[in-house]
């Protein structure tokens, strides 16, 4: 494997690693606060890391990852805004 | 269209300092990503606000499903290295990688059709499930078969690219995009994962 490519496997290994974590994590029998916050832990470290080493973010411009992180979040946001309210409405019958 | 903005949309112009086809992959990327966001903000309302929901332990294997992980996760890195390959003209490695990732997306598909006939074969549809709710194999399905459609999508763009490149055809940027596109069904595979299977 030439060195030009290690990063990239290493980063495979570092999400492989998160993974085994994860289910570990997910058979042990942990408090369900503390396991659901180091899934959602391990998540948001293998997106930043699929975003940053794989997606190549890392050598765009920042303002490229600050418009598709704030792009996302911003509608992202937006839309829990309007479903979660209206859900919560039709399901307490108010229409 | 003008032949002045005409000319600004052509592969030499960029905008932050990207071509306008790698920036119309992010647009896109990111409103497809919003439609997932959409499903996934969907499902977890209706978990939450459902009385009882399945146990995953009990529905699903979740070593099967770490495999189907492993599988989709060592995919990203060979497209990855196709498009690192691609971006120094190394050209031997661009067909070996893209070909590795395609057998990888494959194998995806074909697990998660085991997948399916399993919970077909415990009367999980899209409306019923021996569970009792209903929004379950709903949810499980439609979610899962739209990512899955997703693979299938990116594995013909995929056999495309690689025979492009097989007749000396493919450029860096063409793998690059295809590269994008892999990475975030892995992504959104990534959220799929947790929040479903896990959590």
């Amino acid at each position: 494997m030439q060195d030009i490519y290690k990063p990239l496997w290493r980063t495979w290994a570092i999400l492989l690693s998160l993974t085994a974590v994860m289910v570990l994590v997910d058979v042990m029998e942990l408090p369900r606060q503390l396991m659901v916050l180091v899934l959602l832990g391990a998540m948001a470290a293998k997106v930043f890391l699929i975003g940053f080493e794989f997606m190549d973010l890392k050598r765009e411009k920042w303002i490229v990852g600050v418009v598709v992180t704030f792009s996302i979040l911003f509608f992202g946001a937006f839309l829990f805004a309007f479903i979660v309210p209206d859900g919560f409405a039709v399901l307490a019958g108010g229409r | 269209m003008s032949s002045h903005s005409a000319e600004a949309l052509t592969s030499d112009a960029t905008f932050l300092g990207m071509s306008w086809r790698k920036t119309m992959m992010w647009v896109f990327i990111i409103t497809d990503g919003l439609l997932f966001a959409g499903f996934l903000a969907s499902y977890g309302f209706a978990r939450a606000a459902a009385p009882e929901w399945p146990d995953a332990h009990e529905v699903f294997h979740l070593w099967f499903i770490s495999l189907m992980t492993f599988v989709l996760i060592s995919s990203s890195a060979t497209m990855a290295t196709a498009v690192a390959a691609a971006k120094r003209g190394d050209h031997a490695t661009v067909k070996k990688m893209i070909l590795a990732t395609i057998v990888g997306g494959t194998v995806f598909l074909g697990m998660q059709a085991v997948e399916w006939n399993a919970l077909f074969a415990q009367s999980v549809t899209l409306s019923s499930n021996p569970w009792g709710v209903a929004a379950f194999g709903n949810y499980f399905f439609t979610i899962t078969g739209f990512h899955g459609t997703h693979v299938l999508s990116g594995v013909i763009i995929l056999a495309v690219v690689w025979l492009k490149a097989r007749s000396g055809r493919a450029n860096a940027e063409g793998v690059e995009m295809a590269g994008l596109y892999w990475h975030f069904v892995d992504l959104v595979w990534v959220f799929v994962f947790t929040l479903f299977y896990l959590i």
